[in-house]
């Protein structure tokens, strides 16, 4: 930990500066994430997979070996980030259940207290890691591709899978989680502006600047790239679900007591019917959830 | 990291069942257990399917797909361990293809036949009743007896076959279901080829 006096579980730690900048590591980071221990699994499995692939001239498995091991460790990145990094991390979690009709639902759900207030730490590595690994992956399975080593396309196709349905389901579980904010927020600035004063121009303000915030978070081209196809006009934040946890995460603390009571942070549930057949565009906002 | 569920309890919107709102504050060591308890029961009623069909069918309908990658890793390595040299990387992706491209050929083709069938659901249960073969090909490379290990791979693939026609009969009108089933002794029985001339 090289910022003197900077306790790691210290709420008040602004993290300054972005990533590419010289003062800040990932050892700074995940050191300044409210689970340390967390934050280096969720960051670990999956980019160990992705440098024991890109150095394998130095490691020097056989293919199957490394096949292998790689598969391992995607599986186990897999299980750890959605079920532990999600929950604890940000807040979030999706699944997947089956109706009694026999169809596959997607279900989405929100922590009533870390979904809104996630620590800018937590939340930088959480989506950073979820959605560069799939990019790479992509990257290096059209590197494949094209020099025509079907075996290592087999892998880079796997990991895209693994890695890219968990991007999807939190990507989803973040729209639903600010689908209802949005909606806890209109209805406590109507409330407010019914009841007189500048409640609704802080209400405002505050959608506005989950739309508007790109300060704190790094020019990642690559995340832009993946999201802006899915991104609408409405979100123009690179990483959407940065949007929610970085900036106003001081205001929610502040407006905690309108939020709970409209009960509006309870469980969130939503879900989106049909199964997972992935005919249907992923990124569709338009889905009713 | 104990269960902490904070000042407010939590409303359901939309009544979601209890166990999804203990997703969220459980430990990490009830999750492991609870997924490997999923995956062994679902295992255990490949090999012996114990209780009525309908509980049966129950239990595989909540797919998961961890089970179907362990026995395709199990799978592929067995086969390509009896290899010949220069093709083991060959045997070991062509393994993993040919189960994923397989089960979901073999289920898109329940589907179009009109079977209401979860794509998902569906390629689980293929890839759990694969089972049998996984269990004939790990013995198949410690047995050398020709006789024995046809026997072996025989009721394997009678075994593999019967669990999974359990499944997919349930799916199709009586008409149309030995146009699904073939297929899926089809499957079975390229599965049980591999694992005999390994």
């Amino acid at each position: 930990m090289a910022q003197a006096g900077a306790s790691p579980f210290e709420d008040d730690v602004q993290v300054s500066g972005e990533i590419g900048d010289e003062q800040t590591s990932w050892n700074n980071i995940i050191c300044k994430s409210s689970r340390p221990s967390v934050a280096f699994f969720t960051v670990a499995f999956r980019f160990a997979a992705l440098i024991l692939y890109l150095l394998n001239g130095f490691v020097g498995m056989d293919y199957v070996t490394l096949f292998v091991v790689t598969v391992l460790l995607l599986a186990c990145d897999f299980w750890t980030i959605k079920n532990v990094s999600g929950r604890l991390l940000v807040g979030l979690r999706w699944g997947t259940r089956v109706t009694e009709t026999g169809q596959t639902e997607w279900y989405f759900l929100t922590h009533p207290e870390r979904a809104g207030n996630a620590k800018p730490a937590d939340s930088r590595i959480f989506w950073l890691s979820l959605f560069l690994a799939p990019l790479l992956w992509l990257l290096l399975g059209v590197a494949a591709l094209l020099s025509f080593s079907l075996d290592w396309l087999v892998l880079c196709s796997f990991a895209l899978a693994l890695t890219g349905t968990n991007t999807y389901g939190y990507y989803k579980c973040s729209a639903a989680a600010r689908q209802r904010l949005q909606q806890a927020l209109a209805d406590s600035a109507i409330k407010a502006a019914v009841g007189g004063g500048g409640g609704s121009a802080f209400g405002t303000a505050l959608i506005s600047s989950m739309f508007g915030s790109s300060g704190a978070q790094p020019a990642s081209g690559g995340a832009a790239a993946a999201a802006a196809p899915a991104a609408t006009a409405a979100r123009g934040s690179p990483a959407p679900g940065q949007a929610v946890t970085s900036k106003p995460g001081k205001a929610f603390e502040g407006d905690a007591t309108g939020l709970g009571d409209d009960d509006a942070g309870g469980f969130v549930h939503s879900s989106e019917g049909g199964d997972g057949v992935p005919s249907r565009n992923p990124f569709d906002d338009d889905v009713a959830v | 990291m104990a269960a902490t569920s904070g000042a407010r309890s939590p409303a359901a919107v939309g009544g979601s069942p209890p166990q999804e709102i203990q997703e969220l504050d459980e430990t990490v060591v009830a999750t492991v257990l609870r997924d490997l308890r999923n995956v062994a029961g679902k295992l255990r009623l490949v090999l012996l399917p114990t209780g009525s069909p309908e509980q049966t069918l129950k239990e595989l309908r909540n797919w998961d797909l961890w089970g179907p990658l362990l026995l395709c890793l199990v799978l592929s390595l067995s086969l390509s361990f009896g290899a010949p040299a220069g093709q083991v990387s060959l045997v070991f992706s062509g393994v993993f293809v040919l189960m994923w491209a397989g089960a979901a050929v073999v289920t898109l083709n329940a589907q179009l036949l009109g079977g209401s069938v979860s794509f998902f659901q569906s390629v689980c249960v293929l890839g759990y009743c694969l089972f049998p073969l996984v269990i004939a090909a790990v013995a198949g490379l410690l047995i050398r007896n020709g006789v024995v290990r046809s026997v072996l791979v025989v009721a394997g693939w009678v075994w593999a076959t019967r669990a999974s026609v359990v499944f997919m009969q349930s799916l199709l009108p009586p008409s149309k279901r030995a146009l699904a089933i073939y297929p899926v002794g089809l499957f079975y029985l390229v599965w049980a080829w591999m694992v005999y001339v390994e």
